[in-house]
């Protein structure tokens, strides 16, 4: 939904999905062809570490998990465009892959 | 502008009450708030939220002229001009005057939009 | 006392009286409140060698100074009484908008006391404290009690019930509320059902006073919106915590045939992804919480609404009894709560009833012709009933499975997955040392949710046994329950990632009472020793022994998937035992020091 300003008035209204995207653009991680988000334990491992030159479309998560310089373990959930998927799961240009541990704080 | 609803996404939680009663009263009470929440459970698992449309009836049928606009355009009543005759709360074809044994004049939603900002299944807006 | 409704109720049940008196402030400064004040109470209570059924024995409902403030998860009641499946120390904690509506009624906890001579269920609107005949209510299931109740009373109360598992005194039934949540652990619905406690309805009014009105609002709001930021919130609300099903499994942790492995290869049909597809159809929030892990489902094929299943049902009515289909697990989950068992200790007991069968260690004389095997689900559903009713071989499984394996005798032992009584919950852990700690040294028996430590084995590196594992096991155990003490969720700060450092200021703005996170770590302390030490109280020789892991853990290898091969040896598990009661300050027994004790303000109350 887009609202409207009316003059004089003030709008409270959530971001819509794709303002709320751009405005988490400095959290992302880039690997070629895809965007990836990690969270949490995994952002913390992350940090600095990501490969310069990985080109992930293609790939499976599995195979993605793998050349990233964490344990695939810690990875508890792989969300690929706001779906939930499969290790084998095969990754497209585009692609938004987000990496969630199953614990976030602590 | 008013107070938007779409219920389909409500996952029940109340916080849109919870913020509501701390913005009018300072207090933590969702029965002092002036949204409702209705469970439709065990059948068929959902929640309807009923929001204030700013209709403007409740103005129109107060017979002592206690309810008027605040400046984001919302209806309000004035507590000390309410006779607490209720017929406002009779005639909202909505559901969304709420009473509380605790205070004499009714109460209803004024915009404010705190409720916006706490519910986390992007249930509320306001425009 | 701002943040408290400063009241607590007391029935008691014998004598068909209800009383009122003021919540002592002093209990309230040593154990806060929740958790804290329901084992204060125990302990100080309930006499010792009470009979768990009888009439000397209390159920404290009990609601910390977050619960029911606008406090992101702040809906969390804690029920504590002596378990009658483990003669020690039970406490439950269960979500929905129960403690929120208890505080508006204008009491922070009520402790049920006594048994009545017939059925009855509380009733609580604001001052109007009744107990009434529920003869119309006794026999039906939990679901089917609150639909009444809330259509004969009006949708505004909050129902709480137990089911005809607690009316038979299955040793693990427990309390449904808000039509799919439970207290479910230990067996703290079955002492209502011994109580004639059918169930409690409540309605509130009132509102709970706020210290410092501003400093509260804008710390909550801060609360809210950190969790609405967070990258994670997006995947807890859209799977639960079902979504972690198909990682357990990934890392060889999904309980499997009775524990026998920690994979189970038909997983993928369990998965969160396939159960949003085909069964959900909302999504269910606790109160006050802006990240709703409740998925309300139905399921076609059975015709029924439930709300689940969430991770441990998966895990031990699913994979742990090789059911493949979700459908049959919602199934399997809507049956325990309308009978009104505890998913995991039914699971666990359904599971080594098949091994048993298969291994031949009862046959089909023992269970009137049923023929039990591991993914048949027909047959599942009816032991499950049989359970319930305790029918034929149910009356064996309905005390749990360490009384099954000592009744049966011979190998049975070594199946029965069990630590002080209580069946273990969902994580295979025989390559997860810091986890299997976890379970030997919960203070209610094997129950997962007091240190969740196994992504620290993962971090650190499954195979060490080393000291950092038990400091997180002991840190974690003082974390997690301080959450239970406040009653609120610790899902905002496990799962999405909320900063701990929210909490001590949002409770002094809400309390007035200057109170700093050490503090507050230090009230969680003292609850765990307290506990530890009603178990050792209540339970002749409690020691080392009772902290001893399952007999399947060090007895036998992992059976097949990515962990195939692991298993924690008992000089492995024993060495982590020692570290522990080192780091905590107890004996080499596990007793707690009289030093330990006067360092938490307890020698008053341990002695």
């Amino acid at each position: 939904m887009t609202p409207r300003l009316a003059a004089g008035s003030e709008s409270r209204y959530r971001p819509d999905e794709s303002e709320a995207q751009s405005a988490r653009r400095d959290r992302r991680e880039s690997a070629i062809g895809v965007e990836i988000i990690p969270v949490g334990l995994v952002k913390r491992k992350l940090a600095g570490r990501m490969p310069q030159e990985l080109d992930a479309a293609g790939l499976t998560v599995r195979e993605l998990l793998l050349q990233l310089p964490i344990k695939p373990e810690l990875v508890a959930f792989v969300v690929v465009n706001g779906r939930l998927v499969r290790r084998d799961h095969r990754l497209s240009d585009n692609d938004v892959v987000k990496l969630v541990p199953a614990v976030g704080g602590g | 502008m008013q107070l938007h609803a779409d219920s389909a996404r409500c996952s029940g939680c109340r916080a849109c009450q919870l913020a509501c009663s701390l913005h009018l009263f300072g207090e933590n009470n969702p029965k002092k708030a002036a949204l409702g929440i209705i469970p439709h459970f065990p059948k068929p698992g959902s929640f309807e939220v009923t929001t204030c449309t700013q209709c403007g009836e409740c103005a129109d049928v107060c017979p002592a002229d206690a309810i008027h606009q605040n400046e984001r355009g919302a209806y309000y009543i004035n507590s000390e001009e309410c006779t607490a005759c209720e017929a406002c709360v009779e005639v909202c074809p909505e559901h969304v005057i709420f009473m509380h044994p605790d205070h004499a004049a009714p109460f209803e939603c004024d915009l404010c939009g705190d409720c916006v900002d706490v519910c986390g299944m992007r249930v509320l807006w306001i425009e | 006392m701002f943040g408290y409704a400063g009241r607590v109720l007391r029935i008691d049940l014998t004598r068909r009286v209800t009383t009122t008196e003021p919540y002592d402030p002093e209990i309230a400064r040593r154990f806060l409140g929740g958790r804290g004040f329901s084992a204060y109470t125990l302990y100080t209570e309930v006499p010792t060698g009470a009979d768990p059924l009888g009439p000397d024995n209390k159920v404290i409902v009990s609601t910390g100074p977050l619960s029911g403030t606008l406090v992101p998860g702040a809906g969390k009641t804690d029920i504590t009484t002596k378990s009658p499946e483990t003669g020690g120390y039970a406490s439950a904690s269960v979500g929905g908008l129960l403690c929120a509506e208890l505080k508006y009624a204008g009491y922070d906890a009520i402790i049920v006391e006594g048994i009545s001579q017939s059925p009855v269920y509380l009733f609580i609107d604001d001052d109007l404290v009744e107990l009434r005949d529920a003869s119309h209510l006794w026999g039906k299931g939990s679901l089917t009690v609150e639909e009444q109740l809330k259509t004969e009373l009006g949708e505004a109360f909050q129902i709480a019930s137990v089911g005809p598992a607690a009316e038979n005194l299955v040793s693990y039934a427990c309390i449904t509320h808000d039509f799919g949540r439970q207290a479910g652990r230990g067996g703290v619905g079955t002492v209502l059902g011994a109580k004639k406690l059918k169930a409690i309805a409540v309605r509130g009014s009132k509102s709970i006073p706020i210290a410092d009105v501003e400093t509260f609002r804008t710390l909550s709001r801060a609360m809210f919106k950190a969790c609405m930021e967070s990258d994670a919130a997006e995947v807890w609300q859209k799977y639960g915590t079902a979504g972690v099903v198909s990682w357990a499994n990934e890392i060889g942790a999904l309980p499997t045939r009775n524990f026998q492995s920690g994979f189970f290869e038909k997983c993928d049909s369990l998965s969160g992804e396939v159960m949003r597809d085909s069964i959900v159809v909302s999504d269910k929030a606790c109160f006050a919480c802006p990240c709703p892990c409740g998925k309300y489902s139905h399921t076609e094929k059975h015709g029924v609404f439930v709300e689940g299943p969430e991770y441990e049902t998966t895990a031990l009515l699913g994979a742990n009894c090789a059911i493949a289909d979700i459908e049959d697990v919602a199934y399997a989950n809507y049956l325990c709560d309308e009978l009104g068992l505890d998913t995991i200790s039914t699971g666990n007991c359904v599971a080594f009833a098949i091994e048993c069968f298969e291994k031949g260690i009862i046959s089909s004389a023992d269970t009137g012709g049923l023929e039990l095997s591991f993914g048949d689900s027909a047959a599942i559903f009816k032991l499950i009933g049989m359970i319930a009713a305790r029918e034929g071989i149910g009356e064996l499984l309905a005390s749990g499975v360490k009384h099954a394996a000592e009744v049966l005798g011979g190998k049975a032992a070594d199946l029965a997955v069990q630590v002080k009584g209580m069946e273990m919950s969902g994580y295979e852990s025989r390559s997860a040392p810091a986890m299997l700690l976890s379970y030997m040294t919960c203070d209610v028996g094997a129950h997962h949710n007091r240190s969740w430590a196994i992504t620290y084995d993962l971090e650190v590196g499954r195979d060490k046994i080393s000291a950092d594992k038990a400091a997180k096991v002991i840190e974690l155990q003082h974390i997690r329950p301080l959450f239970d003490v406040l009653g609120a969720c610790r899902l905002q700060w496990v799962e999405l990632g909320l900063s701990l450092e929210h909490y001590a200021p949002v409770l002094q703005a809400l309390t007035g009472q200057d109170r700093s996170w050490d503090d507050l770590m230090r009230i969680s302390e003292r609850v765990w020793n307290l506990t530890r030490s009603y178990w050792i109280r209540e339970t002749a020789g409690f020691g080392r022994d009772w902290d001893s892991p399952p007999p399947r853990t060090w007895k036998e290898p992992v059976a097949t998937g990515p962990t195939k091969g692991s298993s924690v040896s008992w000089e492995d598990n024993q060495r982590l035992l020692d570290m522990y009661y080192q780091q905590r300050g107890w004996d080499e027994n596990g007793i707690p020091t009289p030093a330990k004790l006067a360092e938490l303000e307890l020698t008053d109350i341990v002695g």
